[in-house]
């Protein structure tokens, strides 16, 4: 077999078919690394450019997210066996006093679709559980979402609780959702925003090499 | 002074003015309905309308007057789009009340919507429905959802929203019931709506934990009417889901049901052994046609239903008028009939757009769009079963509330897997079932203490950030 069939199914959201062959590589002795970046992770990235270029929209990000997931359990054993290490980590959650998470789950989908370890702290997460999320994960990323005007603030206290906690020069903090902007993001002193859950994964995934090769030097 | 003159549905209206002036000022003083979804901030581009004369200029990138970003600079001339057409199902079933000897003067139902409102006022001796009339929320000149209204309120404007909600509802009661003074009325809505037409400071209905301070249940005079508003259960399970309850009478019942009123939130309620348990989604408008190249509100020459027979595809406008979109159970059809052709698969994906009639045709995107409204209503009945341990074959009665889940086909529904396909074949359409409660409880004594029992047992689920419901969206997403 080929891995880019893993990817092209994967591609139209048919997780049935994603899991056979994911076992079925398995089976034929690829690489659990190669199935995941060439089977998997080449899928959710197709998906993600066309879903930045508006050639596809969200219910088809959710269900090729969903094949994903149920291939990436089959491989997830001999992942962990064969120490592949993640691309990086994120702590992702919806800021205090909103409840909003279908955004959120589609970013973390999407990051994981980039190699990355999400770690999704839910809904209505106060400041400071992101900074201990994020310190004892040992995350590179804080990703702050809020679709409400009346909670968005909360993600300048983010950043404000990641100064106080003397960890702002280790994480990258990533702000999004409807209400949100470039420049409320800047004003608030965030690193990034992005407009969508494809380039949200793009970003986090851009800063994770950013500080993996810093850390290199 | 110049002249505006406004056209809607074949009336004309005449506006002195003295220029320049924005078009929406001029609006909001005349009696004319129209609606800025993203109340005003022009990023939406949904307002635009057909123009001429001394105007600003329009929209850069559309090349489209809006309504709300176009100032009058002189004599002018602004078509609106026809609303007063609009068929606002007011439900059918309690057209008469119960005879009360012992009563006199005149009552209201009221049914207080985010996107319309809808009176039906009675005889309160006999019981006769003397008169009914429906309008377009205008509040709607704000913002078209709920939290857009509670920013506006919580900005200072609150004080606004509430004498438009008063004037609009003064306006309905001498269009239903000319001359008869009303000395009772039942006034059902959601929360939201509940809050803004009592002044209420909204705040606490604008972030979680979302604990609304004021539930109703209360009583108020106002000038020489007595006004009730029924009880809430939560700041997203309002008055209206309360009085829609009432009128199902899916409490008395033995065994399970459940209530799901579909609109831009899908409301639902299940009742099991005596407890109620209610929850709400959020579908978004796609499901009325809002945000759907091809989709319309059901306004005459709206395709309201799509079948197949013999090999073709048959459809049916309202009024029989030439086709102009599709509305929301037009949608369902269709895509429940596409679906059966093969021509949508189980993952959504449509190859290329899909001509209905001349000038009608479903894109890729809209399938899109409703499978989005659709994953969202179904997973949150889903996730409601799952959390009473319900199964849905144990539903006895599953009742479709609010125009337009009434109007929708329970066979095309199942189809697209709108709701649990158990529950299709136990679907009993009510109608606008919140207004029919209230009707009821103008009339009966016992409405009262029935509707503050449904509260003391009803529970309300918070389907936002639960694990299960983010699961079933996902499933509930497909096809299958």
């Amino acid at each position: 077999m080929e891995l880019k069939e893993i990817s092209l199914q994967l591609e139209a959201g048919r997780a049935k078919e994603v899991k056979a062959l994911v076992q079925q590589a398995i089976d034929e002795g690829f690489p659990a690394d190669r199935i995941l970046n060439e089977g998997l992770l080449a899928g959710m990235n197709a998906i993600g450019v066309r879903f930045r270029n508006n050639e596809v929209f969200v219910p088809e990000v959710l269900i090729a997210a969903r094949a994903m997931k149920m291939g990436a359990n089959v491989l997830k054993p001999l992942l962990t066996e064969s120490g592949v290490q993640a691309a990086g980590r994120v702590c992702i959650g919806t800021v205090m006093g909103d409840l909003h998470d279908i955004g959120k789950n589609l970013v973390a989908m999407m990051m994981e679709g980039k190699g990355l370890e999400v770690i999704d702290i839910g809904t209505d997460v106060p400041p400071e559980q992101f900074i201990e999320t994020a310190i004892e994960e040992d995350c590179q990323i804080i990703c702050c979402s809020a679709l409400l005007t009346t909670t968005m603030n909360v993600m300048g206290d983010v950043v404000r609780a990641a100064e106080n906690a003397g960890i702002r020069d280790r994480v990258k903090i990533m702000v999004g959702g409807a209400p949100v902007t470039a420049a409320f993001a800047a004003q608030i002193g965030a690193d990034a925003y992005t407009p969508d859950a494809a380039s949200a994964a793009e970003q986090a995934a851009a800063f994770c090499r950013e500080m993996k090769e810093k850390q290199a030097v | 002074m110049s002249k505006l003159l406004l056209m809607q549905g074949g009336t004309e209206t005449e506006i002195a003015f003295s220029p320049p002036m924005p078009l929406k000022t001029l609006l909001a003083q005349s009696d004319v309905a129209f609606v800025l979804p993203c109340g005003g901030r022009g990023v939406c581009g949904k307002c635009a309308v057909e123009a001429s004369g001394a105007l600003s200029e329009p929209d850069a990138q559309s090349g489209a007057y809006l309504l709300c970003r176009t100032t009058a600079l002189g004599d002018c001339r602004v078509i609106l789009p026809d609303y007063a057409d609009m068929t606002i199902d007011t439900g059918t079933q309690t057209k008469r009340l119960r005879q009360n000897d012992s009563a006199q003067g005149y009552g209201a139902a009221l049914d207080i919507g985010t996107t319309t409102l809808a009176m039906r006022v009675f005889d309160l001796c006999s019981g006769a429905c003397v008169g009914e009339a429906t309008r377009i929320n205008p509040q709607m000149q704000v913002a078209a959802d709920v939290i857009g209204r509670i920013e506006a309120a919580m900005r200072g404007q609150g004080d606004a929203l509430k004498s438009m909600l008063w004037d609009a509802i003064g306006r309905m009661a001498e269009q239903a019931a000319p001359g008869k003074p009303i000395s009772r009325t039942v006034t059902a809505g959601n929360t939201t709506m509940l809050y803004l037409l009592n002044g209420f400071d909204p705040s606490d209905l604008s972030k979680a934990p979302f604990s609304a301070k004021h539930l109703f249940g209360t009583h108020d005079r106002i000038a020489d009417t007595e006004f009730y508003f029924p009880p809430c259960f939560h700041a997203f399970a309002g008055a209206d889901l309360a009085c829609a309850i009432l009128a199902s009478g899916m409490c008395e019942r033995t065994r399970c049901s459940v209530l799901c009123d579909v609109g831009t939130n899908g409301e639902i309620a299940l009742y099991r052994n005596g407890t109620l348990i209610t929850a709400s989604t959020a579908a978004g408008p796609a499901l009325e046609g809002a945000g759907i190249s091809c989709g319309c509100a059901s306004v005459p020459g709206a395709i309201d239903r799509v079948w197949r027979a013999g090999g073709e595809v048959c459809f049916h406008t309202i009024g029989g008028q030439k086709p102009i979109g599709v509305c929301g159970s037009g949608l369902i059809d269709l895509i429940a009939v596409l679906l059966d052709l093969g021509m949508i698969d189980e993952t959504g994906r449509m190859e290329r757009a899909y001509p209905l009639a001349d000038g009608v045709a479903l894109l890729p995107q809209d399938v899109r769009a409703i499978q989005l409204a659709k994953a969202a209503i179904c997973a949150g009945i889903h996730t409601v079963l799952k959390k009473t341990g319900t199964d849905a074959s144990d539903v006895q009665a599953f009742y479709a509330a609010g125009g337009f889940g009434s109007r929708i086909d329970p066979v095309s529904s199942a189809r697209i897997g709108l709701f649990p396909r158990a529950l299709a074949n136990r679907t009993v359409p009510i109608g606008n079932a919140a207004l029919d409660g209230a009707g009821t409880v103008l009339s009966d004594p016992d409405g009262e203490r029935a509707l503050m029992h449904l509260r003391e047992i009803g529970t309300y689920l918070s389907l936002s950030g639960d694990a299960d419901f983010a699961e079933f969206y996902m499933e509930d997403m497909l096809f299958a």
